[in-house]
C-alpha cells in the first residue's frame, strides 16, 4: 500500500458557490520522504482554505504520486479539468519533476518546485524553486543547512510549528515547510491577482514588489533570474530532540 | 532685580543647562498620567507615574501580559494574559481587570484561547479579543462575563479596534494578511481586505472613517477607507525594513504613531498627506505604543531594553526613559484619580 493516497482532495466548503477556484496538483514520488511535504501541504491547504472563504476564493488539492516521467505527466493530465490547474506542485527525482515540468509548460501552468532533485536541468520558464539550498558543501560537517526546523518560535514560527504539530503528531521540517508555503504562495498570488487563472498567477508572480510571507520574519521573493525563492536558511547543530539553529543564513 | 525674579531666571538657566523637558511636555506632566504597561516575560503590569517617571506599583497577572487597553472613563484597565502555549487554552488564558486606583485585579474574564490583543465597545460594557490559534474574535460582556459572540476571521488574528463611532471591530490576521470588518452590534464579519504581509495592528481615526494598519514583514502602514472597504495606500517605513507593530492615532486625527520594532524608532505620520513626517530613536524593539489623554504626550514599550521610552508629542523627541519589568509589550494611559 503507497504511503501516500493516490487522490487526495481537500475543498473549501464553506466559501461562496461563486467564488474562484484556486486548484493545485501535486505530484511526487512515493516515498516516505515526501510524508511530511504532503502533510505540509495539507496544512497549506487547509489553512488557505480559510482565508479563501474570506475573499471569495475556493481552494482544491489533488495530490497524486508518480514512479516516473511519463508517470508525472499522466498525473499532471489526469488531474486537469474545470477549472484547469491553477499551480502544479512538485518534489522528487529529476525525471518526475521534469515530467511534470514538460507537461504544466505546455498549458503554461506554472510549477513550484518543492523538493526537486538538483539534477533536474534546465527547467522550463514556467518553474518557480521554493527549494534554495546550496549543494556545495560549508566545509563544517557538524551543522547543516535547513529551509525551517521545528525549534523556530519568532515571526509566527511557533504558531505554525504548533499548529502542524497538533495536526499530524509530528514535527515540521523543512519538507513539510515547503508543501506548506507552496501552497501559502499559490494563495497570496491569486488574492493579489484577483484571480486563479495560470495566466493571471503568472503576470501577479511578475510583479515588482511581489512578496511573500513564510513566516521566516523577512519578506520573500522569487529571483527574476532564477525564479528561486530569496528566503531565509537556517544552519542546524546535532540531530533529534538534541537539534538547534545555530543561525540564520540571511538570503 | 527682585529676588523673586533673579530665583526665577536661575531655574530658567537651570533648565536650559540640563536641556529639561519643554514647558508644554512639563505641563502635560502636571496632569498626573499614569502608565500601565504589560511585561511578557514577567507576567506582570508596571504602573508607572509619567509625572515622576517611575514605576509605583507592579500588578502580578498569573501569566503572560500582552494586550492592555483602559475602559473609557480611564477605570479599568484591561490585559490579554496567556499562558506559554499558543495552542492549549488553560486557566491561565484570560482578561484580567485591574481598578486603575486601587491598582488591584478586579476580575478575570475568560475570553477563549490564547488572547493576544483586546479592545473595548465606546460604552465600556464589552471587550473584544483576538484568539491566535483559534482564528476568531471574541465578544465578551463584561458585566456578566460571558462571552455573546464569536467570529471567523483570518488565520492568527491580533490587532483589534473598536471604531469610535460603535459601529465596527476590525481585526487583523498575520498569516491570512487580512483585516476582517466586524460589525460592532450584530457581530457578523461583513467584509475582509487584504493588506500587507502580516498585519499586527490597527487603530482608527477619531471620526472612524478611516484605519491604520501595520505590517510587520511588510513594513508598512495601510490606509483602509472604513466607507468604501478598501485599502486607500500603503506606506513603507524605515525602507521595509522596520518591522512595524504598535500603531496609534493623535486625538485630532493628525498624526499616526507607528512603533517600528526593528529599527528601534517611531515613526511620525501626517495622517492627511500620508507621509512621514519624523522618526523617534526609543528603546530596542518597540511594539506597544499609546498617546496620553490630551494627546500631549507619546509612549512606547521597548521589548528588548525593558522600559519605556516617553515622548513629546509636540517636538517629537523622546524626553524619557523608564525601566519596567521583563519584555515590557503593551501600555496604556490614564489619568490619575
Amino acid at each position: 500500500m503507497p504511503l501516500i493516497p493516490l487522490a487526495y482532495l481537500v475543498a473549501a466548503l464553506l466559501a461562496p458557490p461563486a467564488a474562484d477556484t484556486l486548484r493545485l496538483t501535486l505530484v511526487v514520488d512515493d516515498t516516505t520522504r515526501q510524508r511530511s511535504l504532503v502533510h505540509g501541504a495539507v496544512l497549506g491547504v487547509e489553512e488557505a482554505a480559510h482565508t479563501g472563504a474570506l475573499f471569495g476564493v475556493v481552494v482544491q488539492l489533488r495530490v497524486a504520486t508518480a514512479a516516473n516521467s511519463s508517470g508525472a505527466a499522466r498525473a499532471y493530465h489526469q488531474s486537469a479539468g474545470s477549472p484547469p490547474t491553477s499551480i502544479a506542485i512538485v518534489a522528487g527525482p529529476a525525471d518526475v519533476c521534469a515530467g511534470l515540468g514538460a507537461a504544466a509548460a505546455h498549458d503554461s501552468t506554472i510549477v513550484f518546485d518543492a523538493g526537486c532533485a538538483p539534477s533536474w536541468s534546465p527547467r522550463p520558464a514556467n518553474v518557480f524553486s521554493l527549494v534554495s539550498l546550496p549543494t556545495a558543501s560549508t566545509g563544517d560537517d557538524s551543522t547543516h543547512l535547513e529551509l525551517w526546523h521545528w525549534t523556530l518560535d519568532r515571526f509566527g514560527a511557533e504558531q505554525l510549528n504548533q499548529r502542524y504539530a497538533r495536526r499530524f503528531g509530528e514535527r515540521m521540517d523543512s519538507p513539510a515547510w515547503a508543501g506548506w508555503a507552496a501552497v501559502k504562495i499559490a494563495l497570496d498570488l491569486a488574492l493579489h491577482a484577483h484571480a486563479a487563472g495560470a495566466a493571471r498567477l503568472r503576470r501577479q508572480l511578475d510583479a515588482p514588489r511581489q512578496q511573500f510571507d513564510g513566516q521566516k520574519g523577512r519578506p520573500l521573493y522569487f529571483a527574476p533570474g532564477t525564479r528561486r525563492l530569496v528566503q531565509p536558511l537556517y544552519r542546524v547543530a546535532g540531530s533529534g530532540d538534541a537539534a538547534r539553529v545555530v543561525a540564520e543564513v540571511a538570503p | 532685580m527682585s529676588t523673586r525674579i533673579r530665583a526665577a531666571i536661575v531655574r530658567v538657566a537651570a533648565l536650559v543647562m540640563v536641556g529639561a523637558v519643554p514647558a508644554h511636555a512639563q505641563s502635560a506632566h502636571s496632569a498626573s498620567l499614569i502608565a500601565f504597561v504589560t511585561n511578557e516575560a514577567s507576567n506582570d503590569v508596571s504602573v508607572v507615574d509619567l509625572d515622576a517617571r517611575k514605576v509605583v506599583a507592579t500588578i502580578a497577572v498569573g501569566g503572560r501580559a500582552r494586550g492592555v487597553q483602559a475602559s473609557p472613563d480611564g477605570r479599568t484597565i484591561y490585559v490579554a494574559v496567556s499562558d506559554a502555549s499558543p495552542t492549549v487554552e488553560s486557566s491561565v488564558d484570560a482578561i484580567v481587570a485591574i481598578d486603575a486606583a486601587s491598582r488591584r485585579i478586579t476580575a478575570r474574564i475568560e475570553a477563549g484561547s490564547d488572547p493576544e490583543q483586546l479592545a473595548l465597545s465606546v460604552d465600556g460594557k464589552r471587550i473584544f479579543a483576538a484568539n491566535e490559534d483559534a482564528g476568531t474574535a471574541t465578544a465578551i460582556e463584561i458585566g456578566r462575563r460571558r462571552t455573546i459572540s464569536s467570529a471567523v476571521v483570518g488565520i492568527e488574528p491580533e490587532g483589534v479596534a473598536a471604531s469610535p463611532d460603535g459601529r465596527w471591530v476590525f481585526v487583523t490576521a498575520e498569516t491570512s494578511n487580512s483585516v476582517s470588518m466586524i460589525d460592532a452590534r450584530t457581530a457578523k464579519v461583513l467584509g475582509n481586505v487584504l493588506v500587507d504581509i502580516r498585519p499586527r495592528a490597527v487603530a482608527f481615526s477619531p471620526d472612524s472613517r478611516r484605519a491604520y494598519v501595520t505590517a510587520e514583514i511588510g513594513g508598512s502602514l495601510t490606509l483602509i477607507d472604513v466607507r468604501t472597504r478598501a485599502v486607500v495606500t500603503t506606506l513603507p517605513l524605515e525602507n521595509g525594513a522596520g518591522k512595524p507593530v504598535g500603531v496609534a492615532v493623535s486625538p485630532d486625527g493628525s498624526r499616526v504613531w507607528v512603533a517600528n520594532g526593528a529599527a528601534g524608532r517611531v515613526s511620525v505620520v501626517d495622517a492627511r498627506a500620508t507621509r512621514v513626517l519624523a522618526t523617534i530613536p526609543v528603546g530596542r524593539r518597540p511594539w506597544g505604543i499609546a498617546i496620553a489623554p490630551g494627546g500631549a504626550m507619546v509612549v512606547t514599550a521597548n521589548g528588548m531594553t525593558n522600559d519605556i521610552s516617553v515622548i513629546d508629542a509636540k517636538t517629537m523627541r523622546e524626553i524619557g526613559r523608564v525601566p519596567v519589568g521583563m519584555r515590557p509589550w503593551g501600555v496604556a494611559i490614564v489619568r490619575a484619580r
